[in-house]
């Protein structure tokens, strides 16, 4: 069963049981895709969950897998030669990265789900697009990279595209001004990560955004070190530029096309092919607040339809949201801190060693 | 010149040469010299009053004057004729900054056989380091211990490499504990060229216990023995068992796995509560990719402290393990079977009703009981600590 029909609704529109029912259905044929399709996610399902596990009766009982596992297998449930597309999640050095498998036909569907969810948001037009990043984040194919990625996703939703900072990261005012006087009285879209658009905008002056849309993503780690909650990052930016309608999404590359996206009420929202179960961290039992784990209908080409995160998140209302978006409205509040275990092999002494 | 913290004999700051220098003037003491089992036991005192750090407590059962006096026995025994033992002289220690205890167990070890020491104790070190150290640092603060203290510098560094570069050229010996990555990395720093290098790398350990002798066993005590075995140092101390066999009938050991691990679990919500969720997660993350590479058969509450991974066969084993409460489990039929599957990176085995010595002769360096995994000894991955820690001077004239 194709998730086809899923992305043909409006974005939100479905919730309550009927979305349940339908979502279960689409969850449970996936697990049975991928189980005769890709021998590692059997052999993990067999031993995690003995016995039945295509048949699962709530979204809750859905087997899933470690988000982290794609940064250590290959998983994937088509052959070698139809990989259309292999994406990869950003990461530090020396930090393995997810490498998630697309076939031509997941790849269609997955930018098809994120224009429903962003068409919702911007309209049909395509708008004026004014980019929180520098040029060369996309043009150097040697750096190539989950925020290109993302830029050049969201870049099919605009048009006239200007990139706003300089290769330092400066904002480029008098250019972006200029371009700004350009599109006078139009409506504009404006898109990047939400550390750099912090950076780029929190002192702006003389930039003029009040008939903009914002769209960010990429965690708030660096800002709630500083402080800075999505209250005040509001805030904020309202005071310098006038920005009033501000979005950020909660998404990742293992599960690219279901983007969670902030409503009016600053809530984020599952789009209809998806959904999210939190996880108690002590009991793993399903809950109202702890380990996210999401559900998407879409991943075909890799075993990606349940899979649990690292973040933490709470869900706020299923449905009742004031916005009058469907579905589950959910509040993330970020990774979950590695710990550091004891123990007589200890690695990072190993930097004794290395000469000055 | 490059400065670093000090920590023994008194808290501040000196150059890594300073250091050096006092110590290196420090007067000559004899192996097993009464000053050193003196400052030894009133350490042990101090280290048993520590409740709040139960394995700090139990390195002080160790270096009671009792013990430290069959220590001695045992030394002076397995000393040759023709000749008088003498310290090495300045060893320099490199103690893993994740197991508290190990920086104190090296250095008193080496202080009894009379050597002058220097620790490097790294700055992430826990709490239970911190108090061992404040411990020793009041005994040597004794007038009668003025020699030793001399003799005995822990300092804390980063990873700046000058301090380390000094020492090492300037040591005797040194004992590098921590892993296969921090001893290949201290190898590349130069020693003296009379001067020996100890190193303790990566170890997996296990337990084995034979299904017929689990039937008649305590049940509670053999699961509270593998209690004190894995998790004192969240299964992460390389003595601690990792990998449960069972040896004998396989339909027999999946009942009494069931049994052993519902004692267990019972003794782990009751005393160590909910891991933190990091540990979980990543642990999750590993048991996941082992039921993909392994012959695994089924993995158990994969999201507790006790998870238990079940293997069809030992064969491809990696012996790869996340910390955290985490056993591996097969069974074999008999010990011979096991013996085969034992590799030279087997530390120490805990067995119960089962042979010692197949085990030991196929390549473990440490079969003991259970409950006796984590005890100090002298005798590690196959050496005598105390005679690596001294030379022999060869005396064949009279006056």
């Amino acid at each position: 069963m194709l998730p086809d029909a899923l992305l043909e609704r409006p974005a939100f529109s479905l919730g309550g049981a009927r979305k349940d029912a339908l979502l279960l259905e689409h969850l449970n044929a996936l697990t049975a895709h991928h189980r005769a399709a890709c021998p590692p996610y059997a052999r993990a399902l067999d031993a995690l969950w003995p016995g039945a596990h295509d048949g699962a009766a709530r979204l809750d009982e859905v087997p899933w897998l470690p988000v982290q596992l794609f940064k250590t297998h290959e998983l994937r449930s088509i052959p070698a030669d139809d990989v259309f597309k292999t994406l990869t999640s950003s990461g530090t050095t020396g930090q393995a990265r997810s490498r998630i498998f697309l076939d031509a036909a997941s790849s269609a569907r997955q930018t098809r789900a994120l224009a429903t969810v962003m068409s919702h948001v911007l309209g049909q037009q395509r708008l004026p697009m004014l980019v929180l990043d520098t040029r060369e984040t996309v043009s150097d194919r040697r750096t190539f990279n989950a925020r290109a990625a993302g830029i050049l996703g969201m870049a099919m939703f605009g048009r006239d595209h200007c990139y706003a900072l300089d290769a330092d990261l400066t904002l480029r005012t008098d250019e972006v001004r200029a371009w700004l006087d350009k599109h006078a009285g139009e409506r504009i879209l404006v898109f990047g990560f939400t550390f750099m658009v912090w950076e780029a905008l929190r002192e702006a002056v003389g930039i003029d955004l009040s008939r903009a849309t914002l769209i960010h993503s990429g965690g708030w780690k660096k800002l709630i070190d500083e402080a800075v909650d999505n209250a005040t990052f509001k805030r904020t930016l309202a005071t310098t530029t006038g920005l009033r309608d501000v979005r950020s999404f909660y998404g990742m590359v293992e599960q690219i096309g279901s983007v969670f996206i902030e409503c009016s009420e600053g809530h984020l929202h599952a789009p209809n092919a998806a959904d999210v179960v939190m996880r108690d961290p002590d009991t793993f039992e399903p809950a109202a607040s702890g380990l996210v784990q999401v559900l998407s209908a879409l991943p075909t080409s890799y075993p990606g339809h349940s899979l649990l995160t690292e973040d933490l998140g709470t869900v706020i209302t299923r449905d009742g949201c004031r916005c009058g978006w469907s579905g589950a409205a959910i509040a993330v509040h970020g990774r979950v801190p590695k710990a550091e275990l004891r123990g007589c092999s200890d690695t990072t002494a190993a930097g004794l060693a290395v000469a000055a | 010149m490059s400065i670093v913290s000090t920590i023994v004999p008194e808290t501040g700051r000196a150059t890594a040469e300073a250091v050096l220098a006092r110590v290196a003037a420090a007067p000559a003491v004899e192996p097993f010299s009464a000053l050193a089992v003196d400052a030894c036991d009133e350490l042990a005192r101090a280290l048993l009053r520590e409740r709040a750090h139960p394995e700090v407590a139990s390195l002080g059962f160790w270096l009671r004057r009792a013990n430290v006096e069959r220590l001695r026995a045992s030394f002076l025994a397995g000393a040759q004729p023709g000749g008088i033992t003498v310290p090495r002289g300045l060893a320099f220690h490199v103690p893993p900054a994740n197991v508290d205890t190990m920086a104190l167990f090296s250095l008193t070890l080496s202080l009894l056989v009379g050597n002058r020491n220097i620790v490097r104790l790294s700055p992430r070190a826990g709490g239970a380091a911190a108090a061992t150290m404040a411990a020793l640092r009041r005994v040597l603060a004794q007038d009668r211990f003025a020699a030793l203290r001399e003799g005995t510098a822990v300092v804390s560094y980063g990873h700046e490499p000058e301090p380390t570069a000094a020492f090492s050229a300037a040591c005797d010996v040194r004992l590098v504990w921590g892993g296969d990555a921090t001893v290949a990395a201290l190898r590349s720093v130069p020693l003296g060229a009379g001067a020996k290098d100890l190193g303790f790398g990566d170890r997996f350990s296990l337990a084995a216990i034979d299904v017929e002798a689990y039937a008649i066993a305590d049940r509670d005590a053999l699961a509270a023995a593998l209690y004190a075995d894995a998790y004192p140092f969240d299964q992460g101390a390389c003595a601690s068992p990792k990998l449960l066999v069972w040896v004998g009938d396989a339909e027999r050991a999946a009942a009494a796995s069931d049994d052993l691990f519902s004692r267990l679990e019972r003794l782990v919500s009751d005393r160590l509560g909910p891991l933190p969720t990091g540990a979980v997660t990543a642990k999750l993350a590993f048991a996941f990719g082992a039921a993909i590479d392994l012959p695994v058969t089924r993995v158990r509450r994969p999201s507790s402290a006790l998870t238990v991974v079940t293997l069809a066969t030992l064969d491809g084993f990696t012996r790869e393990h996340p910390g955290a409460g985490l056993f591996f489990e097969a069974c074999v039929p008999d010990v011979a079977d096991l013996a085969r599957h034992v590799t030279r990176r087997d530390q120490t085995i805990c067995v119960h009703g089962v042979s010692p010595e197949p085990l030991a002769a196929a390549g473990a360096d440490r079969v003991v009981g259970f409950g006796h995994a984590l005890d100090f000894d002298h005798r590690w991955d196959g050496m005598d600590l105390l005679h690596e820690l001294t030379r022999r001077a060869v005396v064949e004239c009279a006056a």
